[in-house]
């Protein structure tokens, strides 16, 4: 608030914003990094619950594989910003809804990667397991989903970049985030204030790092449980993995 | 839900997207039966006149009371015989003022005494005498290329709002009882509220009312309604027309220091598409405009959610400024 | 729905469908002009763009690069980026639309490219093809699945984008959803929503269609 009335230069108030203080009344940048994160963590995880269990029992069970791609490739056809408008006009404003709609972004990539990654480990490593006399629940957790991590990353990675980058949308329903200092940037006039372009500028640079820092975050993660030998597998078969990721959902939707 | 209803739900839904397109489809396909129609009269008034009006876009900011106003000047240039182009809802001032300068636009309605501050960068000249406001607007905007048509005698104005147990407890009835609380409230509005001279540093200047924080939502819309309703901020920047505030019980808050000048709806339009005839169109409808029928109109757009087309076109009608 | 705007509209309300029939219509042109414009700019960019790549080995790292970080900036901020330069024309909403399809474009035609066997393209030099011949009679046939599946995705992505182009004035059926939200009126905004949906769906199956026509050959799609 006092940052509308203070006579400092407004290099010295971004830097204040950037240390957490309240620029021209939006909250400093490490409040709206942490509701950013917060949403769209929370609506990863939730992704994750409502995808993988459904994915890894259809793709183990071999079931519905044509309706299984087509359908988190039809999730593709929802409008993030329609889909947010209508979830709060019939469910009213809450913060459980409106993770539950980001979510809901998140579902089609992780779900699509891990049916297929699943569905094209070799069957003849899963027939020699079931030799071994794994059950089909070791069989699921010891053979195939190691060997199809690499491909699951890969959409829980595609997954996180669509929720960073739909995240920003909160901010048209009141929720704050990185939207918040863009939707405020435009509506103070870009071409009449320096702030309103500090803001809207800043805005975007900084839901891009978040966005580039957490799928960073992802590939570490991913180095640490991929199977070391499937990661020099895949490297070695760089044409292979590229031609399934092709088939998996590894395009961003951007939001 | 039982299925049945879930069924009937969809049922529903499905009915309504194919009668959606079909009305659509209908409407376009008589839409060159009705152009003829309506262009024999209005070719035979232009023969009589003996020029072509041209058309016009009309534009609005993105709250309610705007559509309807913005709607009323299309319907009334269309009724002249200009063909409209409508282009509502594009956002805050800041974004529709430039539309109309570098002419993406031709008309919006504009309220006089914010536009003035807006203009002149918060330098206070604007005051509760419209026509004083109002010449001050005009020679502004003159440099900008812009017409300030006749002021209507409709106003509406910014004012804080706060729930009525919030007024209870605090003891709130105007502004000035807020400059002792509003450091431990939070107030709602549009997220150009910190920057315009009216709003944030309007209300610091001369009550000397400084909240402790604010929340960037929506021009008096959905969301900043919400906010209020919920308890998420204390007090929300709505408009002093919207019945919202009476249908909830919710207290505007005097401004006894007279911050807010006059805000009498006017037509701005860009000079270079301006004519006679589009002056007369737009003033007739500010010629019917008045606080009362304006806070009648948004109380029908608010709480009984009708459509701004079809109030604006009723009232219009009623008032024999189309028909 | 909001407590606080007083129910008195019906769900599903037929009156509003009835007297905006006509608008839906028309923003449902715009929506489409939005999409279609934006698919085929970038289609003409991206073409020779992965040509270039799949010919020049070295230049489809840094450009598929540039595709992954401009996929993280949110549309909004393009959109709203773009507003002081160009004001709330077609062109604000057409920009950054175009750039996200160039992407998606220009990463499933390098593959498409790539996914054409080398040993085919050995023979078909053998038998004389030069490059113009090569590439249009059979890389391009060959590739042809996977680039309309880019077609695919892109076209289905923007679809989604171009409703946000409602919060800059355009926006087609965006705008209907956004007033019908601003309204707490459910029915315009599901309508805008749904019929968005629908035309996503639509235009996928087309395309797959269209797929289908022009690689018979080819028994599954690549997607």
């Amino acid at each position: 608030m006092r940052g509308v009335l203070a006579q400092e230069s407004l290099t010295a108030e971004v830097l204040a914003w950037l240390r957490g203080q309240d620029f021209r009344a939006i909250d400093g940048v490490p409040q709206l990094i942490g509701q950013h994160l917060m949403l769209s963590a929370a609506a990863l995880v939730l992704a994750c619950l409502l995808a993988l269990p459904l994915a890894l029992y259809l793709a183990h069970h071999r079931r519905a594989p044509v309706l299984s791609i087509n359908a988190a490739n039809a999730f593709r056809a929802i409008p993030a910003f329609g889909l947010l408008l209508v979830a709060f006009q019939l469910g009213g404003f809450s913060t459980l809804l409106l993770v539950l709609v980001f979510a809901l972004i998140g579902v089609a990539p992780i779900f699509a990667n891990t049916y297929i990654g699943i569905q094209q480990v070799d069957r003849e490593v899963v027939d020699a397991a079931a030799g071994m006399g794994l059950t089909g629940r070791q069989q699921l957790f010891q053979v195939e989903l190691p060997l199809a991590s690499p491909v699951i990353m890969a959409g829980v990675r595609t997954a996180t970049v669509n929720i960073v980058a739909t995240v920003t949308l909160a901010s048209v329903v009141g929720f704050g985030g990185l939207g918040s200092p863009i939707l405020s940037g435009l509506a103070r006039g870009l071409q009449f204030s320096a702030s309103a372009r500090v803001l809207a500028i800043g805005g975007a640079v900084l839901v891009a790092l978040v966005s580039i820092g957490a799928e960073a975050a992802l590939g570490a993660l991913q180095r640490r449980i991929v199977p070391e030998g499937l990661q020099l597998r895949e490297a070695a078969r760089a044409s292979r993995a590229a031609a399934i990721e092709q088939m998996a959902d590894s395009t961003p939707s951007p939001t | 839900m039982s299925d049945m209803t879930t069924r009937r739900r969809w049922s529903a839904l499905l009915l309504m997207l194919v009668l959606a397109l079909v009305a659509g489809a209908c409407a376009s396909d008589t839409e060159p039966d009705e152009e003829t129609a309506a262009d024999a009269p209005a070719g035979s008034e232009e023969a009589a006149s003996g020029e072509d009006l041209g058309s016009l876009v009309v534009g609005s900011t993105n709250f309610d009371e705007q559509e309807l106003v913005a709607e009323m000047y299309a319907l009334s240039l269309e009724d002249a015989g200009f063909s409209v182009e409508r282009r509502y809802q594009l956002g805050s001032r800041e974004v529709v003022l430039p539309a109309l300068t570098s002419g993406e636009i031709d008309v919006y309605p504009e309220y006089v005494g914010t536009a003035l501050e807006f203009l002149n960068g918060g330098a206070g000249e604007a005051t509760g005498d419209t026509a004083a406001t109002t010449e001050l607007l005009r020679a502004a905007f003159a440099e900008q290329g812009v017409d300030v048509l006749e002021p209507s005698e409709a106003q509406d104005k910014n004012g804080l709002v706060v729930r009525a147990e919030t007024a209870e407890e605090l003891d709130l009835s105007t502004v000035s009882d807020l400059a002792a609380v509003a450091g431990e409230l939070t107030l709602g509005g549009p997220p150009e509220c910190p920057e315009r001279p009216l709003c944030i540093p309007g209300y610091a200047d001369v009550y000397g009312v400084t909240f402790g924080d604010f929340r960037a939502l929506d021009a008096g819309g959905p969301v900043t309604i919400e906010a209020l309703d919920s308890g998420e901020i204390d007090v929300a920047l709505l408009f002093t027309t919207d019945g919202v505030i009476a249908a909830n019980d919710w207290v505007l808050l005097e401004d006894d220091m007279d911050l807010q000048p006059a805000e009498n709806i006017t037509p701005v339009i860009r000079a270079e598409a301006s004519s006679p005839e589009a002056v007369a169109a737009l003033d007739a409808v500010s010629a019917v405009l008045t606080t009362e029928n304006v806070t009648e109109m948004i109380r029908q757009l608010r709480v009984d959610l009708a459509d701004p087309s079809e109030v604006a076109e009723a009232f219009l009608t009623e008032q024999g400024v189309i028909g | 729905m909001s407590p606080l705007l007083a129910q008195s509209r019906p769900f599903p309300d037929w009156e509003w469908i009835q007297r905006n029939g006509d608008i839906v219509l028309e923003q449902g042109v715009q929506h489409v002009q939005l999409t279609v414009a934006a698919v085929a700019i970038g289609f003409l960019i991206a073409f020779p763009l992965a040509l270039l790549a799949s010919r020049r080995r070295r230049l489809a790292g840094p450009v598929l690069q540039v595709t992954g970080v401009l996929f993280t900036i949110p549309s909004l901020a393009l959109f709203v980026g773009l507003v002081p330069l160009t004001g709330l024309s077609t062109t604000t909403a057409l920009i950054p639309l175009t750039l996200y399809t160039l992407l998606i474009l220009v990463r499933n035609t390098i593959a498409g490219l790539d996914s054409v066997p080398s040993e085919v393209v050995e023979a078909a030099r053998a038998m004389g093809f030069r490059e113009a011949a090569l590439l249009r009679s059979v890389e391009l046939p060959l590739a042809l699945p996977v680039i309309i599946a880019g077609v695919r995705i892109a076209t289905v992505t923007t679809i989604g984008l171009v409703t946000v182009t409602a919060l800059i004035g355009q926006g087609g059926w965006g705008q209907i959803i956004l007033s019908g939200f601003q309204r707490q009126n459910l029915t315009p905004t599901l309508v805008g929503f749904l019929l968005s949906v629908v035309l996503a769906v639509t235009l996928d199956l087309l395309l797959v269609a269209l797929e289908r026509r022009l690689s018979p050959w080819s028994r599954k799609a690549a997607r």
